[in-house]
């Protein structure tokens, strides 16, 4: 596995287990030192957006300390319906 | 004569996209530390990058030079543009993003780049977004709520296996 492969992986794997994310789905790429991306999960449900992103880097914050901020770029925090919405959208035309 | 190979490459949808997600990033960060001016400023700016990332995905002839995408920074028109290429559809899931795009465009404007985080609050205020009751922290938390409502829409829209 490279190094970019590695990089995705580890953080999936931080998430998952510190937001205890249920059926997470991951939409990530890494752009040069950063993994940035989206993630899918109910989890999510019933939450704003910048409360998403709170328990997103608190956990981010908890798993790497001060090296949170070089690892990890931009995460989207989509439920299954919003991510879905695209799908939905085909069928309507 | 200029040499035209080191003339900037022309913006695409991936550029508009990847710059959208970093500036709602951005947003967030300045939001955490309380830097409220600059993390508005900036999740709105990823709005209207999310936005110009779909109508660049979805339109052949702004891919192909012969449309411009200038559309200033007008949110409501970009948001109009969008609608006029089928994209969007009122009175279904779409509602939320039509809602927060008109949401954002009420209280984000270019000049903002310019101003005190002081200035950005006392505009809010005459626009009673900010009151005795609700404070500029409230008011940009929801803001940026709004923004990621637009970004994360948009994003979905251009994972759209449909879209060219």
């Amino acid at each position: 596995m490279s190094k970019v492969q590695d990089a995705v992986v580890e953080i999936q794997s931080a998430l998952t287990k510190r937001l205890k994310l249920e059926a997470p789905r991951f939409a990530l790429e890494s752009a040069g030192s950063k993994v940035s991306g989206s993630i899918i999960s109910d989890s999510f449900k019933g939450m704003a957006d910048s409360e998403r992103q709170r328990r997103i880097w608190d956990a981010l914050d908890e798993e790497y300390g001060a090296e949170s901020v070089h690892r990890a770029g931009t995460f989207l925090a989509f439920t299954p319906d919003e991510w879905d919405l695209s799908e939905d959208s085909d069928s309507r035309d | 004569m200029a040499d035209e190979s080191k003339k900037p490459k022309a913006m695409g949808e991936a550029d508009y996209r990847k710059g959208a997600l970093d500036r709602i990033g951005e947003s967030f960060i300045l939001l955490r530390n309380e830097a409220f001016g600059g993390s508005a400023y900036l999740a709105g700016r990823g709005a209207e990058g999310a936005l110009r990332a779909v109508l660049w995905k979805a339109d052949p002839e702004i891919q192909q030079g012969k449309k411009s995408l200038d559309t200033g920074h007008d949110l409501r028109k970009l948001l109009t543009n969008v609608r006029n290429l089928g994209l969007l559809h009122a009175g279904g899931p779409d509602d939320p993003l039509i809602t927060a795009v008109q949401r954002v465009a009420r209280l984000w404007y270019n000049n903002m780049r310019f101003e005190s985080s002081r200035a950005v609050e006392t505009r809010w205020y005459q626009l009673g977004e900010v009151t005795g009751k609700r404070t500029i922290k409230q008011a940009a938390s929801e803001f940026y709520d709004a923004c990621s409502v637009v970004i994360k829409r948009c994003e979905a829209l251009c994972q759209k296996s449909r879209m060219p």
